[in-house]
């Protein structure tokens, strides 16, 4: 499909720092996207959460932006400006008028070449309160809040790079000093570690001058730490059981899968729409429309650079017990492994899979950051085409398979009840 | 090459920007559309918008207008719920029924190759729906249990509880669009239907179409696709007294809550031209952006929290304004005299660099508003429910820059009175009781998740 075919520019500078360009002009708008390769999985346990609290220290200003005047630039030219961590990488992203471009690239370049000499105590002790606050009201404060890093914590090996949460534990985010700061920083903020990808109206000539003028006196610096794993398997069902200040009983299966790409990875995509996807699909049509024995029911892949795990969970409708639930789910399960999936049903998760890409192309700052998350799993900013093809080569034969390889395999389930 | 750092590089010139056309028109078979055709992308958005919103409600039957949107696509024109829905997922097209306060919308997102198929089961949904029992008990155990699910969740009951302080308990806008519990118990299929033949099929509805469809082709279609409404009745409604009680505190008890869930605020008047700039300019100034006073006090100063945020917020005939904000429980007594005295300092007046600054930022962005299908979509959506004069758009940006530090604190100001505020606080009562006290701001009342005394 035409549509889905990007092209683009990619080159690097002498540092190292890769370039990847491409010309929309529907808008008078440009996106400025940089992921550094480091994540959460580049951490080590007692000292999990920096990679995410590093990245809000990234907004606190650097030898020439004073702290806060990051946001305020941005938003005084009209744009918008933010940043995310994950558990491979860190981004951070500016959409603003095409005629400001020179600013995103004069704010970023400060803060990858000269962010030490603007760091200090009293913004890091800010920070560390800002991100205990953030912690509290995404996880903490939220009922099943802690469902994520309680099936993080025991499903992966221990010291496997995804067995703690991208947040970090409160007692690591507390006990962070200016120089574990200035070592990350130090270990992962090179520029032959980052790449830098613009979307949007601006000229290719023009632009190159802007990022040759900005980035290309920034050193680099060795990157060192890299994580490690090997693929794994479970050798025995896990059980975790938790009471916690909720109305209803929650259940949670998950199963280890593969890496990101790898070549059962989409099937598993596939697989976990059918089985939970949608209002229609298997277990919501069974449990949730037939049944009325759940209130909901959701399935989801998680696959990085190190692993991948396929999760299934239910709330249970009052009265209901868990225990029910379970035995409906695996009815489902088995059902499915023995008698495959049929025509209909791959075909509804296709065509939404396809929509999807398409409709995911409107925005400059989500077509930016696709581009650099394909640079960085595949090292080919354009694989729309490619990635859309995972999907639609799929078979009923090919889904069934995989289900039957993994869906078979041992697991761990989380059961989270009402406390009374 | 010698780089100077030091200065903010200069912007090159102002990029032009054209508005997307807006063009209404009516249907031979009498739907009114409003239409910005858009074709970068082959899709097309779609909007069917009702005036059924949660505040028609009829008294003891709060909920009513919410459960008829849950209920209406579960099965229509000889297609079972499931198999109504697999239709759509067989498209693509991506399809979901939404009920607020104002409306209820039925709103597709389609690739443009099936777009006239989507919008024949948008009919069969509109025309021939099935209510059948079954699916009504179904959808109404649903929302049951959502709403008991509710105290979960320390942001919603804040939200719902606060919206039910700052109206007059029985007023349209004070409960939530979801309803009473025990009135839903007591609604039956019967009720939904009446709601169909007698309201849903006889008021206006609009139409809004962004997308890769030429103008006549769309009339074309919705003439052949959509069965045409037969009587027309209005729903109506009117703009509720501002009560301006005393500054007064309630909390919802969440023990073992590690955050306190705040909002403080009270009614202003409904949207109007006449002070809307100069409402959204001070508000991008007090707690609307990153870098508001608000957001650096208690985030970027303090620390006290992840994030806090004001807005006016505006329903068809009444709005509000208020803060909002979740800190750690510690901080709960000292965050809420923070945003008070936020509140108050700003009735200084604001200064010339942040009326400049404000200025810059929401008419630089305007541009951005306009980048998806949907986002168009909304924009049209605000007008209608605003009746928003036909140029809105065009004169958006000169409005803003024409607004003086004279306008901000002689119309906008009125608008922030903490005076007169409702203060809502979720959080550990054990650990919070005494805080709250200690404010000296007036009394301290428990309330039930809907705001109710207890």
């Amino acid at each position: 499909m035409d549509l889905l075919n990007i092209t683009y520019e990619k080159y690097s500078l002498k540092n190292g720092l890769k370039v990847i360009l491409h010309q929309k002009k529907d808008l008078p708008l440009v996106a400025v996207n940089i992921w550094y390769k480091v994540g959460s999985s580049n951490e080590v346990k007692g000292k999990t959460g920096i990679a995410h609290l590093f990245e809000h220290m990234m907004f606190q200003g650097s030898q020439n932006v004073p702290k806060e005047k990051h946001f305020k630039y941005i938003q005084e030219a009209g744009g918008t400006v933010n940043a995310s961590t994950s558990f491979d990488s860190t981004n951070y992203y500016e959409k603003l008028p095409s005629n400001h471009l020179e600013l995103a690239l004069w704010l970023e370049s400060d803060r990858m070449g000269f962010f030490i000499p603007a760091l200090d105590q009293v913004k890091l002790d800010n920070q560390k309160e800002v991100v205990s606050n953030e912690r509290l009201q995404r996880y903490d404060n939220q009922p099943y809040g802690l469902a994520w890093e309680t099936i993080i914590t025991n499903f992966f090996p221990n010291n496997h790079p995804y067995s703690w949460p991208t947040i970090g534990f409160m007692d690591d985010i507390k006990s962070y000093t200016l120089d574990d700061v200035f070592h990350f920083f130090k270990s992962y903020y090179s520029p032959s570690n980052a790449t830098l990808v613009i979307v949007g109206d601006f000229e290719i000539d023009k632009a190159k001058d802007l990022i040759e003028k900005y980035f290309s006196e920034i050193k680099s610096s060795n990157i060192n730490h890299l994580p490690s794993s090997k693929s794994f398997k479970l050798n025995e069902n896990i059980f975790i059981q938790k009471k916690e200040k909720v109305q209803l009983d929650r259940i949670y299966f998950v199963w280890a899968t593969g890496k990101v790409y790898s070549d059962v990875d989409a099937s598993i995509d596939i697989l976990s729409d059918i089985l939970a996807g949608s209002k229609t699909a298997r277990l919501n049509e069974k449990l949730v429309h037939k049944l009325e024995i759940a209130q909901d029911v959701s399935a989801f892949q998680i696959s990085g650079k190190y692993g991948g795990a396929l999760l299934i969970s239910a709330t249970a409708k009052p009265g209901i017990k868990p225990e029910k639930l379970k035995s409906e789910i695996f009815k489902e399960i088995e059902n499915l492994i023995s008698n495959g999936i049929n025509e209909k049903e791959l075909l509804k998760s296709k065509n939404g899979i396809k929509s999807q890409f398409i409709y995911s192309l409107q925005n400059i700052d989500m077509l930016a950051d696709q581009l650099n998350h394909y640079n960085f799993y595949l090292n080919e900013p354009n694989s729309f085409s490619f990635d859309l093809n995972r999907y639609s080569s799929a078979t009923t034969k090919s889904i069934s398979k995989i289900a039957d390889e993994y869906l078979s395999e041992k697991y761990l389930e989380l059961r989270i009840s009402p406390k009374e | 090459m010698i780089v100077n750092r030091k200065e903010i590089p200069k912007p090159g010139n102002e990029p032009k920007f054209s508005l997307p056309k807006i063009e209404e028109f009516k249907t031979s078979n009498s739907f009114n559309i409003i239409f910005v055709h858009k074709d970068n992308l082959p899709i097309i958005k779609f909007l069917y918008i009702s005036e059924i919103g949660s505040r028609i409600d009829p008294e003891n039957k709060k909920g009513l207008g919410n459960l008829f949107g849950m209920v209406l696509d579960e099965g229509a024109g000889g297609l079972n719920a499931i198999e109504l829905k697999e239709e759509f997922q067989l498209l693509g097209t991506n399809f979901s029924i939404n009920t607020n306060k104002d409306s209820t919308s039925l709103s597709l997102l389609s690739l443009k190759e099936n777009f006239e198929r989507s919008l024949e089961l948008v009919n069969l949904i509109l025309n021939e729906p099935e209510f059948a029992e079954q699916s009504f008990k179904r959808e109404k155990g649903k929302i049951l249990t959502s709403l008991q699910q509710v105290q979960d969740f320390a942001d919603i009951t804040a939200d719902l509880a606060f919206d039910s302080l700052i109206f007059n308990r029985n007023e349209p806008y004070a409960y939530p669009t979801e309803g009473y519990p025990e009135h839903i118990n007591n609604l039956s299929v019967k009720n939904l239907l009446d709601l169909y033949k007698d309201v849903f099929k006889k008021s206006e509805s609009r139409l809004i179409v962004v997308g890769d469809i030429a103008k006549d082709k769309l009339g074309q279609i919705v003439d052949d696709k959509l069965v045409p409404l037969k009587n027309h009745i209005d729903i109506i409604g009117e703009e509720g007294s501002v009560k301006k009680d005393k500054t007064k505190i309630y909390f919802v008890d969440k023990k073992d809550s590690v955050q306190s869930e705040i909002r403080i605020g009270h009614l202003t008047l409904k949207r109007s031209e006449n002070d809307f700039y100069s409402k959204v300019i001070l508000n991008t100034i007090l707690g609307g952006q990153f870098t508001s006073r608000l957001n650096l006090n208690l985030r970027e100063d303090k620390g006290y929290t992840y994030g806090v945020h004001s807005s006016f917020s505006y329903h068809k005939y009444a709005g509000s304004f208020y803060v909002t904000t979740s800190v750690a429980t510690e901080y709960t007594g000292a965050a809420i005299s923070e945003i008070i005295n936020e509140l108050k300092n700003i009735h200084q007046g604001v200064t010339k660099d942040e009326l400049i600054f404000a200025k810059s930022s929401i008419t630089k962005s305007f541009p951005s508003n306009f980048e998806t299908y949907g986002q168009i979509a909304s924009n049209l959506l605000s007008k209608i429910k605003h009746s928003l004069p036909g140029n809105y758009f065009d004169k958006y940006l000169n409005k803003i820059s024409d607004v003086t530090i004279d306008e901000l604190v002689g119309l906008a100001l009125k608008n922030i009175r903490p005076e007169n505020a409702v203060i809502m606080v979720v959080g550990d009562k054990e650990k919070i009781l005494p805080q709250l006290k200690n404010l000296k701001f007036g009394e301290v009342t428990e309330v039930g998740i809907f705001g109710q005394e207890l």
